[in-house]
């Protein structure tokens, strides 16, 4: 059994089918939710250069996480905290939990950690690995989750083309604040932004010198950020997507009881070979496959 | 012994923990089913369980056709089916008995690694700023890529190291290897 992990436990074996079956439901949901959510790079790029979760809660993007989550039945998402590369999310209302209805300790939103996970990859174009920190079956107010994304990922998606020109004046020492923001047609505030985004990504240092990873990053950023394609935000057809959330999962139903109408049977433990006792008994693998060919015969 | 049926399914049975190229045992059509403590498999003649307690990790190898692995310390399930979602929903129902974050979490550093040295990258510092590691672990991570053959002695990335990429990855890191020198 894993570290740090309470084995799951249920009333009965009627009690874990239907916790498997609520999961199911929710995967089809899950899986028409994202399959029709990608994010064009424009609007990740404003959620990567928030500071904190007060200005995340006010993207657009976020705002349709909430809600796609929401109706992928995981519950009421939150952004806890952001940082350079990772993001801490908070589910209130968390419907996997509820699942587990007698399960004590241990964190097992798996299905949660995924859905995120898949979202960021997929939709965002955002490699990146998640892991649940903080359980509510632990007795905690909500789970937790926290994104750590690669930070490649990030150099390919957080920075534009007037960010990349602003590198370029810095590199060769030509930058100057002023004149950039009124090439720009911008205020020299936003252009303290960039500075800042810049500093917070180690492109420049707290001086606005290039570093290191800067130069790197300068050299194949025109590459990466000819990748970048347009097209309309998930968020224009939202309606589309409640619908087939809806759709997917009334024929999720019925298609459970026209393919599997009598699920439960029952078989006397005797007729069934024990796959790993059999492999651990075999010294090799030849030897397996000769008792394994004796089993089939 | 009372089951669940999940789905119809294709399975294969592999001994031993066995990376990229595995000799599938054999492919056979048959039925998948859950017990309160075993996942059992059915072909035409027989019932085969892998118990629960067993399991090590239940990964995904492909999503579209969907590909389930079961890993056991002493051997590997192959499970493949129509429907997507009930074979995800085992896995997610099964992952809170198992914990394979470290091993996944070592072999995602390694890969980032790998890429930003492709960059140019060497600086200790500036690779423990980009993976959220202390230098110390960059150091060791170092270490094992070059004992473990992907990194030469000579400070190249290895056709190992590309091994671990997507075909199109693979492409761009080592185009990018080729620039930096």
């Amino acid at each position: 059994m894993g570290e740090n992990n309470t084995p799951i436990t249920f009333q009965s074996f009627a009690e874990a089918i239907s916790s498997l079956e609520k999961l199911t439901k929710i995967e089809s949901k899950v899986a028409i939710a994202l399959e029709k959510s990608r994010v064009p790079w424009k609007e990740s790029r404003k959620l990567l250069k928030c500071m904190n979760p007060a200005q995340i809660s006010n993207t657009t993007l976020f705002q349709f996480m909430q809600s796609l989550f929401y109706q992928m039945g995981l519950g009421k998402l939150e952004i806890l905290d952001v940082s350079r590369f990772q993001f801490t999310f908070g589910f209130k209302e968390c419907e996997i939990c509820n699942i587990y209805r007698s399960q004590k300790g241990g964190k097992i939103c798996f299905l949660t950690s995924d859905a995120l996970l898949r979202f960021f990859v997929k939709d965002l174009d955002l490699p990146c690995s998640v892991e649940e920190t903080k359980c509510m079956k632990e007795g905690h107010e909500m789970c937790e989750f926290t994104v750590d994304l690669q930070p490649l990922g990030v150099y390919k998606i957080a920075l534009d083309d007037i960010d990349g020109a602003l590198i370029n004046q810095i590199i060769n020492k030509k930058f100057d604040l002023d004149k950039f923001a009124q090439e720009n047609m911008m205020e020299n505030q936003a252009v303290e932004y960039r500075l800042q985004v810049l500093q917070s990504y180690q492109i420049v240092d707290s001086d606005n010198k290039i570093t290191e990873i800067g130069s790197t990053y300068q050299k194949f950023a025109q590459g990466l950020r000819s990748l970048e394609e347009d097209f309309d935000p998930p968020w224009k057809n939202l309606h589309e997507i409640t619908s087939a959330i809806s759709a997917k999962n009334s024929l999720a139903e019925a298609l459970s009881e026209t393919l599997n109408p009598e699920p439960f049977i029952k078989v006397d433990n005797s007729e069934v070979v024990n796959l790993a006792e059999e492999a651990k008994k075999s010294k090799s693998f030849a030897e397996l496959i000769s008792k394994y060919m004796k089993t089939s015969e | 012994m009372e089951l669940y049926k999940i789905e119809n399914v294709d399975f294969s049975i592999n001994h031993g923990i066995v990376s990229e190229g595995s000799i599938n045992l054999i492919l056979k059509e048959g039925e998948l089913f859950l017990s309160l403590e075993n996942i059992i498999l059915k072909d035409e003649k027989r019932w085969y369980d892998l118990p629960i307690k067993e399991l090590e990790n239940v990964e995904v190898i492909s999503e579209n056709p969907i590909i389930l692995r079961f890993l056991s310390s002493s051997l590997e399930l192959t499970v493949s089916g129509k429907y997507a979602e009930r074979l995800l929903a085992l896995r997610h129902f099964l992952m809170p008995y198992i914990h394979p974050k470290r091993k996944e979490k070592m072999k995602d550093s390694i890969k980032s690694m790998i890429k930003f040295w492709s960059l140019g990258v060497r600086n200790l510092q500036a690779f423990a700023n980009l993976l959220q590691l202390t230098v110390d672990e960059i150091r060791r991570l170092i270490v094992f890529a070059k004992e473990k053959g992907l990194i030469s002695q000579d400070g190249k990335l290895t056709d190992k190291a590309y091994n671990m990429f997507s075909p199109e990855e693979r492409e761009l890191l080592r185009n990018l290897e080729a620039i930096n020198g």
